[in-house]
């Protein structure tokens, strides 16, 4: 399995990105994990990343419910950056368990997959093989 | 005169229409007011009429009284020119002193002939006009030499009378003025009877009003609280929809770091077994959580997205079936299905209703026996009936009523798995179809859960 270059975690929660940076350190699937607590953070980051010519993270896990900025609301604003800024594959990780909002999830441009948390270990590697 | 011929019921004999013609100015008068009726009545009455002015014209100054002219008359006139009309016929000379004063006049006004003779009208029947003031009466006669209309005068003991008068000029061949006649109706028990007739109109129709008043105010009471139960419930999914989805996110943080504790610490590393058992109560805790929060939104969700359409229940039933297929393998159930009918409902709804029955009555079954069931169909005028009948353990009397609670369960979860919730979900469903749920049951038996669905749309 090869190694990705980076990854982003956009959660506003603390616990759920600490739990899911043990995983994927667990994995040992990426070189880079970088955490964002909101839509505004990771909009920043990653068009900081395009100006420095940073490398563009390879996955982009999204949290739907987060106060201030949605991940309904980044999923507009991340559309309207530059393709460069944008990362490889974005993966939609919530916790709703309404039907909804994974029908929404699939219409959306941009969104490449959706699961449900917490990340395990397997669901990475899935994650994986499906798309690197 | 007009209404003279309406009402009386006097039946009289035609005399020749052609040939006898009242004479003198009255002509006018009387043929405009028969005109309209053409009744054979109205031609007598010219013919009496004019044989009246023409025996006054032999006495034109005389004084005479109408009550002494029918002497002169024809005998067979005589009863029923002046005795027989249920007119009061009253005759003045251009004084208006009376002259004639017939035996309805008596009766009407309470006044005998005798006493009312060589008076003026005025004193003996002081007039009120009803529609009209004196003057204006005065003028139209001074016009038309004739007037119609409804006066209010008294009679003798002065009770007051309200009366349809005629009154007309009358003239001799010379077009001299030889008196007044009036042709008096006393309409006061009508119009006393049409006011009260008018009188209960107005009660009933304030009555109604009122009824109707308060009606609307109830109604729209009503609305105003089922507007507000609504948007209570609305509110109320609302919060269950809310607090389902944002209790998820910290139950899944509990239950991941359980998970790395249970790594660490649980089976195959250093064994500490009240830490394993401890972390096994926190992870069971967590799981039964996430259930109950994952089935209160799919509570809540109910009837969100609802599609009705024609259902095959059948295909439905199928579905249902191919989904529990583990479980009935397992429990060896034997499912017995009937004839299903097509019914008006949402798919998904009653799609779900028939797996949490069906999935019930696998799932209570007596230890000693593997499940049977039932599904059947009962046609009603209106409805079908939809049964599912197992031959499970049975539900006490005293739980009936409380089965189709939100989380409530009977068993304790080492007995049977589950949160409580399916029944609730079912009650639910079958409220957004306008139909009813419910079971029989005996316990050790089994249990009968029966639904009703429209058939129409």
């Amino acid at each position: 399995m090869n190694k990705l270059g980076c990854i982003f975690l956009i959660d506003d929660d603390y616990p759920t990105n600490y739990f899911h940076r043990i995983i994927i350190e667990e994995v040992d699937c990426a070189e880079e994990i970088v955490i964002c607590q909101s839509g505004q953070e990771a909009l920043s980051q990653l068009t900081d990343r395009m100006e420095l010519g940073q490398p563009t993270p390879d996955l982009i896990f999204l949290d739907i419910n987060m106060p201030g900025m949605t991940g309904w609301e980044f999923l507009e604003r991340y559309q309207n950056l530059p393709t460069k800024a944008h990362g490889k594959v974005l993966v939609v990780l919530t916790t709703s368990l309404n039907p909804d909002d994974e029908k929404k999830a699939h219409l959306l441009d941009g969104v490449d997959g959706f699961r449900r948390k917490p990340l395990s270990g397997e669901m990475l590697t899935d994650l994986m093989q499906e798309y690197f | 005169l007009t209404g003279y011929i309406r009402t009386s019921p006097l039946q009289l004999p035609v005399f020749a229409r052609e040939k006898v013609k009242p004479p003198y100015e009255l002509r006018g008068f009387l043929e405009e007011s028969v005109e309209k009726t053409a009744s054979d009545h109205a031609y007598f009455l010219l013919w009496v009429v004019g044989l009246l002015l023409f025996a006054s014209n032999f006495h034109p100054n005389s004084g005479l009284a109408l009550r002494y002219m029918k002497f002169s008359l024809p005998v067979f006139v005589q009863p029923l020119l002046l005795d027989s009309l249920a007119e009061a016929v009253i005759f003045t000379d251009p004084a208006y002193l009376i002259r004639g004063w017939n035996p309805a006049a008596e009766s009407v006004y309470g006044w005998k002939a005798e006493e009312v003779i060589g008076k003026r009208i005025d004193q003996v029947l002081p007039t009120e006009y009803v529609d009209s003031s004196r003057e204006e009466v005065l003028e139209k006669f001074r016009k038309d030499h004739k007037w119609k209309g409804e006066v209010i005068q008294q009679t003798k003991q002065g009770i007051p009378l309200y009366i349809r008068s005629s009154v007309a000029e009358v003239k001799n061949e010379a077009g001299e003025l030889i008196g007044l006649i009036a042709i008096n109706q006393d309409a006061t028990q009508e119009k006393a009877h049409a006011a009260e007739v008018e009188k209960y109109r107005r009660e009933l129709e304030e009555l109604v009003i009122e009824r109707t008043q308060s009606l609307q105010d109830r109604i729209a009471e009503v609305e105003a609280l089922n507007e507000q139960l609504t948007r209570l419930n609305q509110e109320l999914e609302q919060f269950a929809f809310i607090a389902s989805h944002d209790l998820q996110e910290p139950l899944i943080t509990v239950r991941s770091f359980a998970h790395l504790l249970q790594r660490k610490y649980g089976i195959g590393s250093v064994v500490d077994e009240a830490a394993i058992r401890n972390l096994e109560f926190i992870q069971g805790g967590v799981e039964q959580m996430s259930q109950m929060v994952a089935g209160l939104m799919t509570f809540s969700r109910i009837g969100s997205n609802l599609s009705f359409i024609f259902l095959d229940l059948e295909v439905v039933v199928k579905g249902v079936l191919e989904e529990l297929k583990d479980q009935i393998q397992e429990s060896q159930a034997e499912i017995q299905i009937d004839d299903l009918p097509i019914v008006w409902g949402d798919q998904d709804g009653i799609h779900l209703l028939l797996k949490d029955l069906i999935s019930n009555a696998l799932k209570f079954h007596s230890p000693n026996r593997h499940p049977e069931i039932y599904v059947f169909a009962q046609e009603r005028e209106q409805e079908w009936k939809i049964g599912v009948q197992d031959q499970g353990i049975g539900i006490e009397a005293i739980h009936l009523k409380k089965i189709f609670s939100l989380f409530f369960r009977v068993h304790n979860r080492r007995a049977f798995a589950g949160i409580g919730i399916g029944l609730a979900r079912c009650k639910k469903v079958i409220g957004h179809h306008k139909g009813s749920i419910g079971v029989t049951s005996v316990p050790g038996r089994g249990s009968l859960f029966w639904f009703t669905l429209q058939k129409k749309k």
